[in-house]
């Protein structure tokens, strides 16, 4: 496999995920966040990869120490909340309810000859809804506008979880394009 | 356009944030006003009293309020100004609270100094730290203390 080109440590990012599963010390994982949504719209600048993990224990610490311990032995710093790959700033994040179903239902990949799985669009959609910073209302146009929406799913998961998308500028709740 | 973009491959799209990535880092930036440049040097200033008297600094970091015990201080390998620290409590959005980490001067608001003060550096500080390419300030080994 050539060298990862310089920018976004992808492939380096989801091997150590991967080593985390296989290890044991997580039980499994999906990538969300930017990085996620860039499989169905065109590229964005983003600054961190997100990792949702589901944990091997249910306490509140998740295992997370254990995480960054391996992680760090490896040669990773810590900045602020997330781990430094290669200079690039990733945060493990432990996922529960609609982000833990998102890690359930993820579609697997395959990057740069490396296994993986990522969040599908709809999973993406729900949880900006859920969170709804500026950054997420973006997103969710982006997708609306950008990606093959499985409209039923995405109303599904939106009911579940009593979201709702947020609303255009004529009042009306977004709709993802027919 | 955009929808063409969006049908791109998942790689050439990563390749292509990589370079948007690239470019912001490079991009030549506003310089800061002078009121800023004052509130950097007050605020590097009052991090290397803390390093030199042993002094638990309080302040917020990306958004979440962080309670640390100060070691080194100097300019990260990426080029910018960064305290190195042992955070002992204070939230963080992954669950990892407690532990040495690297935290940028810029995004360091309000920044003082606690009256606790603690007695040496954690054991696996080192004043050589390998992320700074210049270390402008650093509590000695824990040995030599």
């Amino acid at each position: 496999m050539p060298e990862e080109p310089a920018g976004i440590p992808l492939a380096d990012i989801l091997r150590a995920a991967n080593e985390l599963a296989s290890s044991g010390l997580i039980k499994d994982y999906a990538l969300g966040g930017a990085l996620a949504a860039m499989r169905y719209v065109e590229p964005l600048a983003t600054y961190d990869a997100d990792i949702f993990f589901i944990p091997v224990t249910k306490d509140l610490s998740a295992g997370i120490h254990d995480i960054y311990k391996t992680l760090r032995a490896r040669g990773c710093e810590v900045e602020g909340d997330h781990l430094l790959l290669k200079n690039f700033p990733v945060q493990f994040l432990p996922a529960h309810g609609l982000t833990e179903e998102a890690v359930q239902n993820a579609n697997p990949i395959e990057y740069r000859g490396v296994r993986t799985k990522i969040f599908r669009a709809e999973h993406i959609i729900a949880i900006a809804a859920s969170v709804r910073r500026a950054k997420d209302l973006a997103r969710i146009n982006l997708l609306l506008e950008q990606a093959d929406i499985d409209r039923n799913l995405l109303e599904t998961i939106l009911k579940r979880y009593k979201l709702s998308l947020p609303k255009n500028e004529n009042g009306n709740a977004t709709q993802a394009r027919s | 356009m955009r929808r063409r973009r969006a049908r791109e491959s998942f790689e050439e799209k990563i390749q292509k944030a990589g370079q948007l990535v690239r470019l912001a880092k490079e991009f030549p930036r506003q310089p800061p006003s002078p009121a800023a440049v004052a509130a950097a040097a007050a605020k590097e200033k009052r991090i290397i009293d803390a390093i030199r008297n042993r002094k638990v600094v309080e302040f917020s970091y990306n958004g979440q309020p962080r309670i640390v015990e100060p070691q080194t201080y100097g300019i990260s390998n990426a080029g910018h100004p960064t305290l190195r620290g042992y955070q002992r409590t204070g939230g963080s959005v992954s669950g990892y609270t407690k532990g040495l980490r690297l935290f940028e001067l810029t995004k360091i608001s309000e920044l003082r100094h606690t009256a606790e003060r603690f007695a040496k550096a954690q054991p696996e500080h080192n004043p050589d730290d390998s992320a700074m390419s210049k270390v402008i300030i650093s509590l000695p080994r824990p040995i030599e203390q």
